[in-house]
């Protein structure tokens, strides 16, 4: 008995079923999602197993297929059958989607993401601004082999740092999209074609001139050069309603995004004293309180902001105490400035309560909520916004006056 | 059939084990959103009743198995009955358990794996172990309950340390109603806590000098285990949410992939299979070695190896053919009245014929 279970244990338990070699798996390390007319073109961004391991010098480390698809699974499945690799999802990075198809809603995307028990949920999913997704994924950069894994490591990595980027894996977006209240916001990801002074051209047709660089964006002639044409970057935020893109917010309005949200990051500050001096200071502490009272639509936010001062070009005698007082006064007066114009931008422009005022709502006034909830996209708007900031300059850094 | 015998540190982890391992694969209470922990509380506390109930059942039977109390108090015509009907619910919960490990492991590890392959593997395995009897369960237990710890504290460690942990998903109590809550209470109450119906079958393993600390070591188990099961669901709600916690099959599973310890361990859902499968895996053969017992005990030619291969090449050929409900059906395919009447009403039925027919010995004995 012993015996025939030993020989079925090893027959069985070898562990070399329905193997996968390395060299036959294509990583996914991207995937882009644009909207065509009968359903999607997927592109998948691949990576080149020879050229990462130096095997074959002269080939890119990444190759991109595209297929479009009714589904997302249908353009997916057509990838696989295109590449010669087993296409491995295990790897991905990052996905981007196209502004048309965030417009039309983020659930069927999540949905295709969550299903795939492969798919990791710490992945990155970034909306294209102004661009395809199709060419997010083709730049080719010079400081990353894998061009979206530079767009994953600097949202991963600089988000602990830089208040002007967000970070949102996979959970963080399904749980907020289909949640009353809880409006989610998700990085935007576009290309920088910013003309250098070395190849600075003028072409007259200037959707020639897109093309020309899209042609050397994802050319091996974009990361030959020192300033190279095209680099990959994220300045904004693509601001959702439920599922829906609505609108975007910058990098400024980024950075009080998450100091409304009290997340302890590095911002900049700045004010401009007496209209003609600048003044700066780091802020890397936040305590930002929100107490809603819905039954009055009343929103009340304290905001504790503490840092250092960085800049300064005003001359004000900074060794006398009043002085700092005095310049916090500003920075609070501007902040409390910034904070409101973006509030009202959440009321009016965008229509949706990114600032989870809603989940507020509902976690610390639960009964009231459920009056409010069937129709909170109306209440929104209406709320009445109330917004105390407190600015701490705790340090003013090694000197105290550089001016006499 | 080797050593017939296990002592109280293997009692108590096999209980724990026991609780976990539904718990881990079956998402229980579910249905109350973030009060699952609150949930659970309060089944572990009636469950604590249904214990000392059973252990009272068995201790008025001098720790006799379940069969042998059937017997005892129904008479052996009914009793029999009664035991095919105990035999038929551990065969069923056997094949239950079996296909969601099945099912869970094709999932998350062997994804496009055949599930027949894998449930072969499975059985093959519960059934090597169920050969050499309750002893070596016990004390393959007693080590592996050392594996999970081992696997739950890089969880906890980096759940504190990253900053996932968000008290904000946990509030506010009570938000779904009482209603819900106390339907998943007596949900809970049932399974997995009415479970603990099958030890009923292994108290009769403790050696006779130490039966007396039984239901204290059985009632520290249930504590143990609860407290393991209350922390992974806070843990599973402060990370995903109520809303993903309801809709994720295996959320503690889900919960384990946002964690990683960098730099030492990148990925930490392995772990998270490793505690399901483990404890999954000893309930599985708790379920195996009580029900071959059970059928076993219906008549003395029975040979306990035969039994043991016959209801694993059953399971494994006749799984594909019953249609059950593929979301959560670990709990939902036996309807609760069934689970009632097994865990509940003949236990309570026996509890009195045992009580009164202890106090007439009682009596007869003192008038002697």
């Amino acid at each position: 008995m012993k015996r025939i279970l030993l020989v079925i244990c090893v027959v069985l338990l070898s562990g070399c079923r329905e193997q996968v070699g390395l060299k036959e798996l294509g990583l996914v390390a991207g995937l882009g999602i644009d909207k065509i007319e009968d359903g999607y073109l997927l592109t998948a961004q691949v990576v080149n197993p020879n050229a990462i391991g130096g095997n074959d010098s002269n080939a890119l480390p990444i190759y991109s297929v595209s297929a479009e698809g009714e589904t997302l699974y249908e353009a997916f499945q057509k990838i696989d059958n295109q590449s010669i690799h087993a296409l491995y999802l295990a790897h991905l990075h990052v996905i981007v989607i196209d502004e048309t198809t965030a417009e039309e809603g983020l659930n069927p995307i999540l949905d295709f993401a969550l299903r795939h028990t492969e798919i990791r949920p710490d992945i990155n999913i970034l909306v294209a601004y102004e661009e395809t997704s199709q060419d997010i994924l083709n730049v080719l950069i010079p400081n990353d082999p894998i061009p979206v894994s530079q767009l994953d490591i600097y949202v991963s990595m600089v988000k602990s740092h830089t208040g002007r980027l967000g970070s949102y894996n996979l959970y963080d977006t399904v749980k907020s999209v289909n949640k009353t209240g809880l409006d989610t916001v998700l990085n935007a990801a576009s290309i920088d074609r910013e003309p250098r002074p070395d190849n600075d051209s003028e072409d007259e047709d200037d959707s020639e001139d897109q093309q020309d660089k899209m042609d050397v964006a994802s050319s091996t002639d974009n990361i030959s050069k020192i300033l190279p044409e095209s680099n990959l970057e994220i300045k904004h935020f693509a601001v959702f309603n439920d599922d829906k893109l609505v609108g975007y917010l910058d990098d400024t309005e980024i950075q009080l995004y998450n100091i409304l949200q009290n997340k302890d990051k590095y911002y900049i500050l700045k004010i401009k004293v007496e209209d003609d001096y600048y003044v700066s200071m780091e802020a890397n502490r936040v305590n930002t309180k929100i107490h809603t009272q819905v039954a009055d639509r009343k929103v009340l936010i304290n905001c504790e902001v503490t840092g250092i001062l960085t800049e300064n070009r005003y001359p004000m005698d900074l060794s006398a105490g009043h002085n700092v007082e005095i310049l916090e006064e500003y920075f609070s007066e501007q902040l409390k400035k910034d904070l409101l114009a973006l509030i009202e931008k959440t009321q009016t422009e965008v229509k949706a309560d990114i600032f989870r005022i809603g989940g507020h709502a509902y976690n610390w006034e639960n009964e009231n909520w459920f009056n409010v909830k069937g129709h909170w996209d109306e209440i929104y708007p209406t709320l009445d916004f109330e917004v105390n900031v407190d600015v701490v300059i705790e340090s003013i850094g090694d000197i105290e006056n550089l001016y006499e | 059939m080797s050593t017939r015998r296990i002592n109280l540190n293997q009692l108590t982890v096999l209980i724990i084990l026991y609780l976990i391992g539904g718990t881990a694969i079956a998402n229980v209470g579910k249905h109350s959103s973030q009060d699952i922990w609150v949930v659970i509380l309060i089944s572990s506390i009636l469950g604590g009743g249904l214990l000392i109930l059973y252990h009272r059942l068995s201790q008025l039977n001098e720790y006799k198995g379940l069969p042998e109390i059937f017997r005892a108090c129904l008479g052996k015509g009914l009793g029999t009955w009664v035991i095919i009907i105990y035999a038929s619910f551990f065969l069923l919960r056997i094949f239950l358990l079996a296909t969601s490990l099945a099912e869970m492991a094709q999932l998350t590890l062997m994804y496009g794996e055949s599930q027949k392959v894998i449930l072969a593997v499975l059985l093959i395995t519960v059934v090597y172990c169920s050969l050499y009897g309750i002893n070596a369960i016990g004390r393959s237990a007693e080590i592996f309950f050392g594996v999970i710890i081992l696997c739950l504290i890089p969880f906890f460690i980096s759940v504190f340390s990253n900053g996932l942990f968000k008290y904000d998903n946990l509030i506010p109590i009570f938000a779904v109603g009482t209603i819900k809550i106390r339907q998943d209470i007596f949900r809970t109450f049932l399974f997995p806590f009415g479970e603990l119906i099958l030890f009923l079958m292994l108290f009769q393993f403790i050696p006779k000098k130490e039966s007396h600390k039984i239901l204290k070591r059985s009632c520290i188990a249930l504590f143990i285990g609860t407290l393991i099961i209350v922390l992974i669901e806070v843990m599973n709600l402060a990370l995903l949410g109520s809303d993903l916690v309801t809709n994720f099959k295996y959320p503690f599973y889900n919960a384990m992939q946002l964690a990683t310890l960098r730099g030492l361990i990148d990925r930490l859902d392995p772990l998270a299979i490793i505690i399901i499968i483990i404890s999954g895996y000893f309930k599985l053969v708790l379920y195996f070695y009580a029900g071959t017992i059970t059928i076993q005990s219906l008549n003395k030619k029975f040979k306990y190896k035969w039994v043991l291969l016959i209801v694993a090449l059953g399971i494994f050929f006749v799984a594909p053919y019953i249609e059950y409900d593929k979301t959560n059906f670990l709990v939902s395919t036996l309807p609760y009245k069934i689970m009632t009447f097994i865990e509940l009403g003949i236990p309570i039925l026996l509890w009195l014929i045992s009580e009164v027919k202890n106090y007439q010995q009682t009596k007869k004995t003192q008038v002697i």
